[in-house]
């Protein structure tokens, strides 16, 4: 069967707090990561969940083509085959940190990534006109940044980021980024080329701990307008800017009675998608994200 | 922490440089002397850190969010810091007193979960019933009660839907999300010649000893005031406030009401016994809530009134405004004609005939 992929970009508008609930650390809500290499992400569950109730305006027929049925009874319990059951045609994947904003004495902010975060987005991204190559491993610490970087110092080429101080070279590589990644956002160009900054690995691994957005938050007694005792908590959220990638794919509808083809699916999952309100603490305007898709679209057979 | 030595520069190519990111510059680098208390050098660096500016395409940013705002699910407009505004000033800094500034712009910003948290209070404070007592017309506007970090008693039915509500017991109704979203109200892009973002601020503690010790020393006379000085969000900053509740426009705007009241009137952040933290909505609302107080005005309101308590009739009272006040009023300032304009709206109500035609008319002629 043919799947049609579609490759988007993720675009926090304010802070996204994609959390795990719970923590044993110094955070008591941290988001979400990838186990093996601690990036920041946003699960394809959660995505899809928000993109099924945005949708809640197509007919019921394709809409349940779409994202499949939903179980009568949630969880492990309604796991059960009924008449007529049947796959959604959407698969939506998680979307991965591509870009962290990171604050910069000069330039107010960089969009930091790495030659790891490139490598991974370029696996999602496969196929699309214009992907830039490999980036290369930095040999040691260090970062390179685009010719009109705006955030290096002017003699000596160095980037100022939070407290670290790096060294930084000019290498096209990485305004081939920006501008691939500013396809999706044209107006935006300039803004991300003057500030997209690739950094050695290792580096990146420690900004990922801590250059996140932590915020303390507090809850005041009414009566006393103090601190309630114990009601204070630290909640982590990757920054407003933040970039991220990730994969839309579709298969025909597989739903008797609606014949839907893949790139039919996709359109109506994405028609007008523009902004999402992603992640937990959404009544404090936590997690309103802009996606977009690549334009241009790239075929996959699967076996 | 970066500590910088004395007379060191975070870059030093570009001696004294203003770091481009105020947050960054208060939180994570400080000159070494600050730490050991030099007042001057603290003087110093906080001066230099009120010397940010707008960063370079905040002004575009600042549009995209907003312009990402559209249709009736959506409520907007711009309040202005009539006194200073100090949130979060229990994060740590290098000066001991926190600042809370947009995390990756480095401009300041009214978090929503202050926003929403003030509301909340409001409403159930002003709104609410008082403690102890039982009022069917307040309990709408009831708080969720809580005992310790439990909550022990579900709200009341607008404050739940405004607000939301935690799980209470299996008696109560489930706990649901509030329907409104408060969202992190944006600093508003300078305009030409308009004041800087942050300002220097002092507090003078005079019995240090007194309350460094728990009330273990006593406060006296003699004790040398000390002053601690930090940064505040200048006075004369404007920010969006947003709010959205989807298909629910008139919840919507109670909110709105709500938010207004309370920036205006109880003020949002830290230290607002002191008067800080006052915002005024400069979108005109629905019910001007700010009432203008001239003479001309004051004395027009005296005369309703007193031609009120006499039972004046409204036809008979209407001639008097005619003859007596029309023309006087129509020279006027813009804002003053608005108020006298409420102030006849809420004394005169002329039901028919000619009377009601001419004051029309009258009104008509003051808004022009």
């Amino acid at each position: 069967m043919s799947m049609e992929i579609r490759p988007y970009l993720l675009h926090a508008l304010s802070p996204l707090h994609a959390g795990t609930g719970q923590s044993v650390g110094i955070i008591d809500l941290p988001i979400a990561r990838l186990r093996a290499t601690n990036i920041p992400f946003v699960p394809g569950s959660s995505l899809k969940g928000v993109l099924r109730e945005a949708r809640r305006s197509l007919p019921p027929a394709e809409w349940e083509a779409l994202f499949g049925p939903l179980r009568e009874v949630s969880g492990a319990a309604g796991d059960e085959a009924r008449e007529g059951d049947h796959a959604g045609a959407l698969v939506v994947g998680d979307a991965r940190l591509v870009a962290l904003p990171v604050r910069s004495f000069l330039g107010t902010f960089a969009w930091v990534s790495s030659p790891l975060l490139l490598e991974l987005a370029r696996r999602d991204l496969a196929g699309l006109d214009g992907l830039p190559g490999r980036m290369k491993r930095l040999p040691a610490t260090g970062a390179r940044v685009g010719a009109g970087s705006i955030t290096v110092s002017p003699k000596q080429r160095r980037l100022l980021l939070e407290d670290l101080d790096l060294d930084a070279q000019v290498e096209p590589a990485v305004d081939a980024w920006a501008r691939f990644l500013s396809r999706t956002w044209p107006e935006e160009e300039e803004g991300l080329r003057e500030r997209f900054a690739v950094v050695d690995d290792e580096t990146m691994s420690f900004l990922l701990e801590t250059a996140t957005q932590v915020e303390t938050r507090v809850r005041i007694d009414p009566d006393t307008g103090t601190v309630v005792q114990g009601a204070l908590w630290q909640e982590e959220s990757l920054p407003a800017e933040t970039l991220l990638v990730g994969v839309l794919a579709a298969g025909r509808s597989l739903r008797r009675g609606t014949e839907l083809s893949a790139t039919e699916v996709l359109e109506r999952a994405l028609k007008g998608t523009a902004l999402l309100q992603l992640g937990g603490k959404a009544t404090v305007g936590r997690g309103r994200c802009r996606l977009a898709a690549w334009p241009g679209v790239s075929r996959e057979a699967r076996p | 922490m970066w500590l910088m030595a004395d007379g060191e520069d975070r870059c030093p190519e570009t001696p004294g440089q203003v770091p481009s990111h105020a947050g960054l510059g208060y939180t994570r680098c400080a000159p070494l002397a600050v730490l050991q208390e030099d007042p001057a050098a603290r003087k110093r660096w906080l001066e230099l850190l009120t010397q940010c500016r707008e960063p370079a395409r905040y002004s575009q940013a600042y549009r995209r969010w907003k312009e990402s705002f559209q249709g009736p699910d959506t409520l907007c407009f711009i309040v202005r810091a009539e006194s200073r505004v100090l949130v979060g000033h229990g994060t740590s800094s290098a000066t001991g007193v926190g600042l809370t500034l947009h995390h990756t712009w480095g401009v300041p910003v009214l978090p929503g979960s202050a926003l929403k948290g003030l509301t909340a209070h409001y409403v159930q404070t002003v709104y609410g019933p008082e403690p102890g007592i039982e009022d069917p017309e307040r309990e709408p506007f009831r708080g969720t009660t809580w005992e310790f970090s439990r909550p022990s008693r579900a709200p009341g039915r607008v404050f739940r839907r405004l607000f939301g509500s935690p799980d209470v017991d299996e008696l109560s109704e489930k706990g649901s999300q509030g329907e409104v979203v408060f969202h992190d109200a944006l600093w508003v892009p300078a305009e030409m010649g308009s004041g800087p973002m942050l300002a220097r601020d002092v507090l003078t503690v005079h019995q240090r000893a007194y309350y460094e010790s728990g009330g273990r020393e006593w406060p006296v006379d003699f004790d040398d005031p000390n002053p601690v000085s930090f940064l505040t969000v200048a006075p004369g900053n404007r920010f969006l406030v947003v709010l959205e509740a989807r298909g629910e426009r008139a919840l919507l705007e109670r909110a709105g009401r709500y938010v207004r009241e309370a920036l205006e009137s109880w003020g949002l952040g830290g230290k607002t016994a002191a008067g800080y933290g006052r915002l005024v909505s400069e979108t005109p609302s629905l019910q001007s809530s700010r009432i203008l107080e001239t003479p001309a005005l004051m004395e027009l309101k005296t005369w309703l009134e007193e031609q009120k308590a006499r039972n004046v009739g409204q036809r008979q009272q209407f001639q008097q405004v005619e003859q007596q006040w029309a023309k006087r009023l129509l020279a006027l300032s813009m804002p003053e004609r608005h108020e006298a304009i409420r102030l006849f709206r809420k004394f005169l109500n002329l039901k028919r005939g000619d009377e009601q035609q001419r004051f029309e008319e009258l009104l008509t002629r003051l808004r022009a």
